[in-house]
């Protein structure tokens, strides 16, 4: 059996973590972060295979993260998927123009998450 | 046997054709292709016409027979491919139907286990407002505790009007809707008597322990993007009613036992 892939979760809710893992957990590895700047550590240590970040979080949001993670040689390319409770279209072009590879609206719809996760890891 | 031979390669010899010498009116060598026609009948020859007839009317016959058959053969195929067809959708729909689930279970779950992993006041407030903003998908909500006959403002999210941080009971939706112990939902609830504050009002979930109503929670208006409230968010309403009051309630009394049993108390 091939190894699980691996995702970072980065949410300063615990109640969104909780969720995001009881939808992902059975399939992949997960790991977590509870801001923007234990995300772009836990990125650069770990080199997931996807993240799943959300936008608004205390310290540093999701899109200075996304920003900093594109200008990291070793986490450039890793797909990162926003999570919003904004799905208007000036949130989610300021998501793309940092660098983010897709994105999903709260609350998460379970079965839009993981294609859209599957698309993104090429599986 | 060698003058058998010899009669042989004479007779062959005397047999072959003779070489024509070239000539522009030279045929083609291919043939041409004759054209497919209905062999005449030699005159003279008998043709019995009617038993003709008779052959070829039975032939028909067994080509007609041969006919339906295959047809009915189709017809039952498709009838087959169909019912195949029919049942992979139902299969479909039924796994769509386990997923619904899944999720709606998942979400109730998460929102059950946040609910119940902490007995600290603020601790459970903060479960409430994730509960609502993250699994419902609201960002303006008020969480009301009653005392004295009023709804005291105890944690909110958003932007709320002031006449809305005290409510009394019995006084617009929210204030009935906490009097009567019963849930108001937006599309299903008698609106009339509303406050002009409670205009964006989606839901008033009394909070219930024991048969006593302690409190409620107020959610305005839903995410943009949400299309509407779906029967999991209903769910957590009814969740959100037992499990949230629970879980206020017994922080509550933590914190009185806590500060019983401190000695600076």
């Amino acid at each position: 059996m091939p190894d699980k892939k691996k995702i970072l979760l980065v949410d300063d809710s615990a109640t969104a973590l909780l969720m995001e893992k009881t939808m992902l957990g059975s399939t992949y590895d997960l790991i977590t972060a509870k801001d923007g700047a234990e995300a772009l550590k836990v990125a650069v240590r770990e080199l997931p295979d996807l993240i799943l970040l959300d936008v608004v979080m205390p310290r540093m949001d999701g899109f200075e993260v996304c920003r900093v993670l594109r200008g990291i040689e070793a986490t450039r390319t890793i797909p990162i998927i926003m999570v919003t409770t904004r799905g208007e279209g000036k949130n989610v072009e300021a998501g793309f123009a940092n660098g983010a590879n897709d994105y999903v609206t709260k609350p998460i719809n379970s079965a839009e998450l993981l294609a859209k996760i599957q698309r993104h890891l090429g599986a | 046997m060698a003058s058998a031979k010899n009669k042989k390669r004479k007779g062959t010899a005397t047999k072959a054709p003779k070489k024509k010498k070239p000539s522009s009116k030279a045929k083609p060598i291919a043939k041409p292709i004759a054209k497919p026609t209905a062999k005449p009948i030699a005159r003279g020859a008998s043709f019995d016409l009617p038993s003709e007839v008779t052959k070829l009317r039975a032939r028909v016959r067994v080509l007609e027979v041969e006919l339906d058959s295959e047809r009915r053969e189709r017809r039952r195929a498709e009838e087959r491919a169909a019912e195949i067809e029919a049942e992979a959708k139902r299969y479909y729909d039924h796994y769509v139907n386990v997923e619904v689930q899944n999720a709606n279970v998942a979400n109730l779950y998460v929102a059950s286990s946040r609910l119940n992993e902490t007995l600290r006041r603020d601790e459970v407030l903060e479960a409430i407002q994730e509960i609502v903003i993250n699994l419902i998908g609201s960002e303006e909500l008020v969480i009301y505790e009653l005392t004295g006959g009023v709804l005291r403002l105890a944690s909110s999210f958003g932007t709320i009007a002031d006449d809305l941080r005290e409510v009394k009971l019995g006084s617009g939706i929210i204030g009935r809707s906490t009097a009567n112990g019963e849930t108001w939902v937006v599309g299903n609830g008698d609106p009339a008597g509303a406050l002009l504050s409670e205009t964006n009002l989606t839901a008033c979930i009394p909070l219930r322990v024991d048969g006593r109503v302690i409190g409620a929670i107020a959610i305005f208006r839903l995410l943009r993007h949400k299309r509407g409230l779906e029967d999991v968010d209903r769910e957590l309403f009814a969740l959100l009613g037992t499990q949230a009051a629970a879980a206020l309630h017994f922080a509550g009394r933590a914190a009185e036992k806590t500060q019983s049993a401190s000695p600076s108390a």
